[in-house]
């Protein structure tokens, strides 16, 4: 149990830290400058004005997180923890239980909409729109609390990253570098499906983002495509299955990539749809009042006033499925068409057949192409 | 936002969205490639998830020039992904790698039965599916045994050498195994139900589980591991996993060997539980000519060399000719002789009593 919280902390904090981080950014400066001419400490304005503020954010990042947690199946049945996904699991392969499963995850998903439904109240009655946007200037640190800041980020950055990377990077090396013939094609399948896969998902994250925008009573459509996240692959699977089943549809499986795509979306659209949410919820009315007092166009105020504001939501939306898709495994399993291997297949294949030394290159591929885009938003978020 | 603008964003998704159900479509039906003749091509469903299999069938497509698709994962996503596609499913040939999965697949109906003189003239007959007179529905073409390994240092050799002795209380704080979840242990719990019973079996897992030196974790070969370092005494194995590494030339490979001893279980008694890989003609094969060229290769002296020098299996063939060494220093041994069908209908079974006794 130990094993399995450590992996998971260190491995989804960055879902809490890069939407909060947008957060803290784009936050009025002022108000940490605002509170001290006002008597507090900085630590204590941090506390009670910018935290605080930044809840919406916070909350996306953690309902994410646990959401990927509960989904989970590697990590869990690694270490042997018992968990819902894995039970599911057994009650389809191992007993042959459709029906079982289905009913596991059914609990599942009411435990989700439990903590959805706590999060959302408990918010409701707040705003957090803010009207500046610039950044707090930065304050250069020096000595105990400069070696703090780099312990700490240094060591999260240790555990969570350089360690598992250079492991993986020993098991290369030891096997000396021969590249399977197929890797190629792996790479390019793993990539084609999750840019195409990110693209769609972030315009239907900004179509579904904008309509609760507009008419708050249909809140509740959001809520219900989170339930992909929360779902682990392989029930989301024997849920596309049963469907194609029913309509004679399963061929279509092998013909295109269309069903793997449409299940993508339905397990990952929640999470570029946290993102594009958190992003509008900076964009005060009084903004969009503003703008159509100076005589824009519903249009135009899309385009010149929030596009630009959300751009680095869209960018992280967009980041949050292409690496969710890279390294998705269960659904990409089941619904695949023929000659579709993706480095997550690979890997897995390699992995049943007990071949460490092989699986190194296409998981550290995976982990670099994630690494990618990162960068990218890191840039994004530093130029502003 | 006007009415408006959300119609024409909500129009460029709908665009967006028809392209991709329009794809399929475009896509040909199964059924029409049916009819194409000479059409070279076969749909491989597969649970064989050895990296060494690509020659297999790079061989066949050479010697045929018949062009392989491939769909590979677990037997049981196999399973239900066969199940949806129903009468609608391109595969042509099923492979699965656990004997109780192929009786499974049978069961379901997804083996189209056929006669083939020469896979009936060189598979034995306990190694395929019973005939009936439309013929036999699945074949099998290598096989595996499930065998101990032990620290030569922690344990005795006579305290390991039967199934049985590994919930005995002498080996407190040695076993390891892989999860009891996985097909592999519960095929062995099966026929171990079928041979002792259940209540006997049930007995027999608490017993293990009491022993063990660490909850199940990792695969056999993490398992072989452990031994060698000493973390365990003694564990249950796959052969082909032994054998990769008894013939391995990498020097930690080799480290691992000099410290292990193997063991063939129950020699004196019912025999070394072994498991089959096979597979058979798929129920609505678009292309079963290609199908059953592509089963009688397999039965093929050149494939099943290749099973035994490739994947470090035992053909099923007879008069094949193994030239590996790995399998030369297992030697012989008796083999357990249970009927198939019943370790697949113990499945479940042996499943639930692994949950009662807490065997993870």
């Amino acid at each position: 149990m130990g094993g399995a919280i450590w992996s998971f902390s260190f491995c989804l904090f960055p879902y809490v830290y890069l939407i909060t981080r947008t957060a803290f950014l784009e936050r009025s400066g002022r108000l940490i400058e605002v509170s001290e001419t006002l008597g507090y400490s900085p630590i204590q304005g941090f506390m009670k004005l910018v935290l605080p503020m930044a809840r919406p954010a916070i909350f996306a990042g953690m309902a994410l997180a646990l959401m990927e947690v509960l989904a989970d199946f590697g990590a869990v049945s690694y270490f042997g923890v018992q968990t819902f996904a894995t039970g599911i699991f057994k009650a389809w392969l191992s007993f042959g239980d459709r029906v079982a499963a289905v009913q596991l995850a059914l609990g599942l998903l009411s435990f989700v909409l439990l903590i959805f439904f706590v999060e959302q109240s408990s918010r409701s009655k707040l705003r957090y729109a803010s009207s500046s946007q610039t950044r707090p200037l930065a304050k250069p640190l020096h000595g105990k609390t400069a070696f703090f800041a780099f312990t700490f980020c240094g060591g999260t950055l240790l555990c969570g990253f350089l360690l598992p990377a250079f492991a993986l990077l020993q098991l290369l090396f030891k096997q000396g570098l021969n590249i399977d013939i197929r890797y190629l094609d792996w790479l390019s399948n793993s990539i084609l499906v999750a840019v195409l896969t990110a693209v769609i998902s972030v315009l239907l994250a900004v179509f579904f983002a904008y309509s609760v925008r507009m008419n708050s009573r249909l809140s509740w459509i959001n809520r219900l495509l989170g339930f992909g996240y929360a779902l682990p692959g392989a029930v989301l699977a024997i849920g596309i299955l049963s469907f194609l089943e029913i309509f004679q549809l399963a061929w279509w499986m092998s013909a295109s990539v269309l069903v793997l795509v449409y299940a993508y979306l339905v397990r990952f659209l929640s999470s570029s749809l946290q993102s594009v949410e958190a992003g509008l919820s900076r964009i005060t009315p009084s903004m969009d009042g503003s703008a159509s007092l100076l005589g824009l166009s519903r249009m135009q105020i899309l385009q010149r006033v929030h596009i630009p504001l959300l751009k680095r939501s869209l960018i992280t939306a967009g980041l949050f499925v292409f690496v969710d898709v890279m390294k998705e495994l269960p659904a990409t399993l089941l619904l695949r068409p023929f000659n579709f291997d993706t480095l997550a297949v690979a890997t897995y294949q390699l992995a049943a057949d007990e071949r460490l030394a092989e699986l190194a290159l296409p998981s550290l591929t995976i982990v670099l192409v994630g690494l990618f885009p990162v960068f990218l938003l890191s840039r994004v978020i530093a130029k502003s | 936002m006007t009415t408006q603008q959300l119609q024409n964003i909500l129009g460029l998704n709908t665009f967006i969205l028809s392209v991709f159900l329009a794809a399929p479509l475009l896509a040909q039906e199964p059924s029409e490639a049916k009819g194409a003749k000479g059409a070279k091509e076969l749909n491989l469903y597969s649970a064989r998830h050895y990296q060494t299999d690509e020659a297999l069938y790079s061989n066949f497509t050479k010697m045929t020039g018949i062009k392989i698709n491939r769909i590979e994962a677990d037997d049981n996503a196999l399973a239900e992904r066969l199940k949806s596609e129903g009468s609608n499913s391109p595969a042509d040939v099923i492979l699965m790698v656990d004997a109780a999965r192929l009786w499974r697949a049978q069961i379901d109906g997804f083996f189209k039965p056929i006669h083939s003189q020469y896979l009936e003239s060189r598979i034995p007959a306990n190694m395929r599916s019973k005939p009936d007179p439309e013929g036999s529905t699945w074949f099998g073409f290598s096989t595996r045994a499930r065998l101990m390994v032990y620290n030569k240092t922690k344990v005795s050799s006579q305290d390991v050498d039967t199934y049985e002795k590994l919930s005995e209380t002498i080996n407190k704080g040695q076993v390891c195994t892989r999860s009891g979840a996985h097909p592999y242990m519960l095929s062995l719990i099966g026929a171990m139900i079928e041979r002792r019973g259940e209540a006997t079996t049930e007995a027999w897992a608490k017993g293990v589980v009491a022993n063990m030196a660490r909850p199940p974790r990792g695969g056999d070969t993490d398992q072989i591991k452990a031994v060698a370092s000493g973390e365990c005494g003694v564990a249950l194995t796959n052969s082909y996993y032994l054998v990769r590494l008894l013939r391995s030339t990498k020097p930690e490979d080799q480290e691992i060997i000099s410290k292990i001893g193997f063991i063939w279980p129950n020699q004196k008694t019912t025999g070394t539980h072994i498991n089959i890989a096979g597979g058979g003609v798929a129920k609505n094969a678009p292309h079963p000519q290609a199908a059953i060229q592509f089963l009688d290769y397999l039965a093929s002296d050149s494939a099943q060399e290749y099973f035994a020098n490739g994947n470090n299996e035992w053909p099923v063939v007879k008069s094949v000719k193994i030239e590996n060494e790995g399998l030369k220093t297992l030697g012989s041994f008796k083999a357990e002789n249970i009927s198939i069908a019943a370790i697949g209908k113990n499945q479940i079974a042996a499943q639930r009593l692994l949950d009662r006794v807490g065997y993870k």
